[in-house]
């Protein structure tokens, strides 16, 4: 009798979790928690890294197996095999490895960007290409640390699009070049994203004088109805017709500020910025999360990603501010080179912290409409950037 | 590892960005002044019977000594603001029990001025820092 009750407490010990732990799924709990505090406690881009690190913590749950890795291994997809065994998470996988969700939540932040400022100043779209030097200056450092770390050039070119800090580009590119990367590309493309007010500062300061952080921008003039209704038309047809494989992209960025724009369809911008972006956004946090296992995440890659990440950031905001000041002098002083830094997407983030630091230098100098212009032109520079990383390694 | 096709991959990728968001200026610049041509059209065809109407509120006068709107607001302040103007300083009147007539001479635009609502919302917006 004794002997039949020990034996069950032994299998009941041997097939659970915690028996099974091991510490590499330790650490990965761990981080997950970590992750979770950041995003609850500090605010680091909540929306996202909160179901991240929730979906980072089940993967990592010991004999649990929520998502299958192997389902999604070589070239090929095989999606009967994913029906037969695959479960919640791995469904929801399919919209990240099909590049479903991310377009979608550039659908709602169509529907919610204004695109006035870079309408009523076009010379901006100038800031926001060269903020994507941080891109290819990621990818020529991913490919240096090549020999050591062991990077392919697809997953050079997936890493390099942390640059562009825009989250749902860093994913779609990850999810077209490099899968595997999925997990440590997100966290590190969103954990600088939420760190933007504390990496730029320090780099803007140190390229602009006093002087050029003072200049006071003239007011943007009135852009008219049509104007901004013509324009995600136009934006669309230059860029898939000169990237066709940013038109995904930049064609439902496009459609949701068309809708917003138009007047006519109240109903459906409601809904591409509320409901819908938001079951997407819980979708892609938990199946992004699920990416990152142990096998996955803890290794020297991870380090390299989270390095050239903050390389990355750097160089965007630098060659910002640095061709700002360029626009500055071509213009006789009437562009204050702080708005340069915004060209590196984060939307709205890098404005206001374009306006923080002018407004620290002059109380009643306000650049916030004016690095809004910059700001929303990189999203569409990132995601002219990712088509050319995609067609030419996907 | 080739470091030929590592550098031309970078310097093809970055021409292909600029030279999209070039052509993109290029394309909104030409947007722009269409539509302000346009824009600045209709408004001086629509302009002469608003401003009739506008001086009439603007000096609280007999139309035939009313003050011409453009003498009124020195920048390029719209018809319909100085009728606004007016109006709000004739209700503050009517509101102290004043009832005498009166008449707007000026209206100047303060330079780099802001509308209060976008001053706080811009405060609003960047105190998290």
């Amino acid at each position: 009798m004794i002997n039949i009750l020990v034996e069950t407490v032994k299998d009941l010990a041997i097939t659970s979790g915690l028996y099974n732990l091991s510490w590499q799924q330790g650490v990965m709990l761990l981080i997950s928690l970590v992750l979770m505090y950041l995003a609850i406690a500090k605010g680091y881009e909540p929306l996202l890294l909160l179901p991240i690190a929730f979906g980072m913590m089940l993967t990592n749950l010991p004999l649990a197996e929520l998502y299958h890795p192997e389902l999604f291994a070589g070239t090929e997809l095989n999606i009967i095999e994913v029906v037969k065994k695959g479960g919640l998470v791995d469904f929801l996988y399919l919209g990240v490895k099909l590049g479903i969700f991310p377009p979608l939540i550039f659908l709602g932040i169509g529907c919610m960007t204004d695109f006035g400022p870079l309408i009523a100043n076009p010379k901006s779209f100038l800031l926001g290409a060269a903020a994507q030097f941080g891109i290819f200056g990621a990818f020529l450092g991913t490919m240096a640390l090549s020999p050591l770390l062991g990077y392919t050039y697809a997953e050079a070119g997936a890493i390099s699009i942390i640059g562009g800090a825009d989250g749902p580009t860093a994913i779609f590119v990850t999810g077209k070049l490099a899968s595997h990367l999925l997990g440590p590309i997100a966290i590190a493309a969103y954990s600088y994203m939420a760190l933007v007010p504390i990496i730029q500062p320090p780099i803007m300061k140190v390229l602009t004088t006093k002087e050029e952080r003072g200049i006071v921008m003239g007011q943007l003039r009135e852009v008219s109805k049509r104007e901004r209704i013509i324009f995600p038309i136009l934006v669309t047809l230059i860029v898939s017709l000169l990237v066709p494989s940013a038109a995904i992209l930049v064609g439902m960025l496009m459609l949701g500020n068309l809708l917003r724009e138009s007047g006519v369809v109240d109903r459906l911008v409601k809904t591409a910025q509320n409901e819908l972006m938001n079951i997407i956004t819980i979708c892609l946090g938990i199946s992004v999360g699920a990416t990152a296992t142990a096998a996955n995440f803890l290794s020297p890659k991870t380090l390299g990603i989270i390095a050239i990440g903050l390389t990355a950031f750097a160089i965007g905001t630098a060659s910002g501010v640095l061709f700002g000041k360029l626009m500055c002098k071509l213009s006789g002083g009437k562009i204050n080179p702080l708005i340069g830094s915004a060209g590196v997407s984060a939307v709205p983030m890098a404005a206001r912290v374009s306006q923080k630091v002018a407004s620290d230098e002059n109380p009643h100098n306000f650049l916030l409409m004016h690095a809004m212009g910059p700001n929303v032109a990189g999203v569409i520079g990132s995601a002219v950037a990712a088509g050319v990383l995609i067609s030419v390694f996907g | 590892m080739d470091w030929g096709y590592i550098i031309s991959i970078t310097i093809i990728g970055t021409l292909v960005v600029f030279s999209a968001l070039i052509l993109l200026v290029l394309f909104v610049q030409t947007m722009g002044i269409i539509s302000t041509k346009s824009s600045n059209k209709d408004k001086k065809d629509n302009d002469a019977p608003t401003e009739k109407s506008s001086a009439n509120i603007a000096t609280g006068q007999n139309p035939a000594k009313a003050q011409n709107i453009s003498s009124v607001a020195n920048d390029d302040i719209d018809s319909e603001i100085v009728a606004v103007i007016t109006a709000a300083i004739s209700q503050m009147r009517m509101s102290k029990g004043n009832k005498t007539s009166f008449r707007v001479k000026n209206i100047t635009r303060a330079s780099n001025s802001r509308p209060i609502w976008g001053l706080a919302g811009i405060q609003e917006n960047t105190r998290a820092f």
